[in-house]
C-alpha cells in the first residue's frame, strides 16, 4: 500500500466502527499530519549516546548472569541459614569413611566398601537437620515473605543434598584413582540411589514429627539395621523385612529414585498443610 | 539476519552498548516526535524528555522480560516520563503554543507567504491536538504519528484494543470539530 491516503484510510477503517464516519474523518487526520515534528540530529544522537555510556549498567559475564538466575540467587542466600556444623560433620565423616576405605578396603566378594555405608548416613542425618521445632516459628516468620517455606526448604534440601553428593563424588574419585580394584560407577551407584532414599525417607520424618532427631534416627536405625542383616543370619522374617534386604541391590535403584522423589514431594507438600502451633511447640 | 529489537533489548540487559546503539538510532527521531506532540510543539522540552526516557529505559531494562514486543514497552516508558511532567509541573495537559506575532524571528518574516501558511496550519493542529484531553491524546498520536497497531498501543498503555479504538473514535471526532471551530 503505497498511497499515504489509502494507509490513513484503513488505518481509520480499523479503529472506526462505521465506515462512513471512518471516510468522514479521513480530511481531519490528514490535516492532522500536516504537523511535522523535528527530526534528531546526528549530532543530538551521538551527544545522547555519550550521556547514556555513562550509565550503562556493568557487561556481565555468562557466570555472572548464571549466578544471577533466580534459584541460584536462592540457594545461595539459603547458605547462611543451614547451620554450620553440618558441613563440617559431614565433610569430616566423608573424610573418614574415605581415609578407612583406602588403608582398610580389601576387595572379596560380598565385602562392603566403607565409604558406601558412610555416604547415605550421612546426608539422611544433614537433610534431617534441616526442619525440627527450633526451625519451626523461624519459617512461619519466613511464611510472610514472598518466597514459599516449601520453596525455601527445598533449596536448603537440594543444598545440603548438593554438598554431601559432591563429598561423596570427590571420595569416589580419589578411591578409584587410589585403589585398583575399585571401580568409579559401580562405587557411585552403591552409595547414590540409597542416599537419596534414605534421605527423603528423614526430610519426611522430620516435617511429619517436627522433630529432626526422629528423622535422623530412624533413616540411621534402618540403614543400620539393612547393613547388619546384609552380612548376618536373618532372626527372624519380620526383621529381616524391616531391614530391607533389597535397599543396596542394583535391580531397584530406579525404584529407590522414585522413592525418594516421592518422599520429598510429599514431605513438601505436607510443610504446607500441616497446622502449626508456635506455642505448643515453644 | 539482523537481530530483532527484542533482541536488541535482551543484549542491552546484558550490557551490551551496541545494541543501545541501534536502539537509540532507530528510535531517536520518532520518540522526539512523540513527545514533541505530546508537549504541544515544545522542542527543548520534548529532547529532555526523551533524554530522560532512554535513561529509564537503561534504568528498568532489568525487568524487561524477552520477547515482550519492544516498541510498546518503550513507548510505556515515554508516555510515563510525559505523564510525570505534568504532574511534576502542575500544569495543564495543555501548553500553549507560542503567540505567533511574539515567537516570530525576522528571517520568518521573511518567509514566503506559502510557507506562513503551513506553520499557521501547524500551530492550529498543535492547538487542538492538546486541547484533547490526556488519554484521547495519546492514542490519536501514538496511531496517526507514531502509527502503531491497536495491539501495540494497547500493549503501551495497558488498556485493552477496545478501549484504544473508543478513545481514538472519540479523540478524532472532537479534534475535527476543533479544527473546523478553529477555522471558522
Amino acid at each position: 500500500m503505497t498511497n499515504p491516503d489509502d494507509k490513513l484510510r484503513a488505518m481509520l477503517h480499523e479503529d472506526i466502527e462505521s465506515p462512513e464516519e471512518a471516510d468522514a474523518l479521513l480530511a481531519t487526520v490528514k490535516q492532522m499530519r500536516r504537523w511535522q515534528a523535528p527530526d534528531a540530529s546526528p549530532q543530538a544522537s551521538a551527544e545522547l549516546l555519550k550521556l547514556l555510556a555513562a550509565e550503562m549498567p556493568a557487561k556481565k559475564s555468562r557466570l555472572n548472569r548464571l549466578l544471577e538466575y533466580w534459584p541460584l540467587l536462592l540457594i545461595r542466600s539459603q547458605i547462611r541459614i543451614v547451620r554450620g556444623e553440618i558441613w563440617l560433620a559431614s565433610a569430616l565423616v566423608m573424610i573418614l569413611g574415605t581415609v578407612v576405605t583406602l588403608t582398610t578396603y580389601q576387595h572379596s566378594p560380598g565385602s562392603t566398601i566403607p565409604l558406601a555405608i558412610l555416604a547415605p548416613l550421612v546426608a539422611a542425618v544433614g537433610v534431617a537437620m534441616l526442619y525440627d521445632s527450633d526451625t519451626e516459628p523461624m519459617l512461619e516468620l519466613e511464611d510472610t515473605t514472598p518466597v514459599s517455606i516449601r520453596l525455601l526448604l527445598l533449596a536448603r534440601l537440594t543444598l545440603v543434598f548438593g554438598f554431601d553428593l559432591c563429598l561423596g563424588l570427590a571420595g569416589s574419585i580419589v578411591l578409584a584413582a587410589l585403589n585398583t580394584e575399585i571401580s568409579l560407577w559401580p562405587l557411585v551407584m552403591s552409595w547414590l540411589a540409597p542416599m537419596a532414599f534414605l534421605s527423603g525417607l528423614a526430610f519426611l520424618l522430620s516435617v511429619v514429627f517436627i522433630d529432626s532427631m526422629a528423622g535422623a534416627l530412624l533413616s540411621l536405625g534402618l540403614w543400620g539395621l539393612h547393613v547388619m542383616m546384609r552380612s548376618a543370619q536373618p532372626i527372624n522374617t519380620l526383621i529381616l523385612a524391616l531391614s530391607l534386604p533389597g535397599l543396596a541391590a542394583p535391580e531397584t535403584r530406579p525404584v529407590l529414585f522414585g522413592l525418594a522423589a516421592m518422599l520429598t514431594g510429599l514431605a513438601l507438600w505436607l510443610l504446607g498443610r500441616t497446622e502449626r502451633n508456635i506455642g505448643e511447640l515453644a | 539476519m539482523l537481530p530483532t529489537e527484542e533482541e536488541l533489548a535482551l543484549n542491552l540487559q546484558r550490557g551490551d552498548f551496541g545494541a543501545l546503539s541501534i536502539l537509540v538510532e532507530k528510535h531517536h527521531s520518532p520518540l522526539i516526535g512523540f513527545l514533541y506532540r505530546m508537549t504541544g510543539g515544545d522542542r527543548t522540552l520534548a529532547e529532555d524528555l526523551v533524554q530522560e526516557s532512554f535513561l529509564r529505559v537503561i534504568r528498568s531494562i532489568a525487568h524487561y522480560q524477552y520477547p515482550r514486543p519492544f516498541k510498546p514497552w518503550l513507548y510505556t516508558i515515554a508516555t510515563n516520563i510525559a505523564r510525570d511532567h505534568y504532574k511534576r509541573a502542575d500544569s495543564r495537559h495543555t501548553i500553549d503554543m507560542p503567540d505567533d506575532a511574539e515567537q516570530m524571528t525576522p528571517e520568518q518574516i521573511d518567509l514566503p507567504e506559502d510557507t506562513l501558511l503551513n506553520q499557521d496550519e501547524e500551530h492550529r493542529v498543535a492547538d487542538a491536538i492538546s486541547d484533547l484531553p490526556n488519554h484521547q491524546r495519546e492514542v490519536v498520536i501514538l496511531r496517526y504519528y507514531q502509527e502503531l497497531s491497536l495491539a501495540e498501543i494497547a500493549d503501551a498503555l495497558n488498556i485493552p484494543v477496545g478501549t484504544v479504538k473508543s478513545r481514538l473514535s472519540l479523540g478524532l471526532r472532537r479534534l475535527k470539530t476543533l479544527l473546523e471551530r478553529e477555522l471558522s
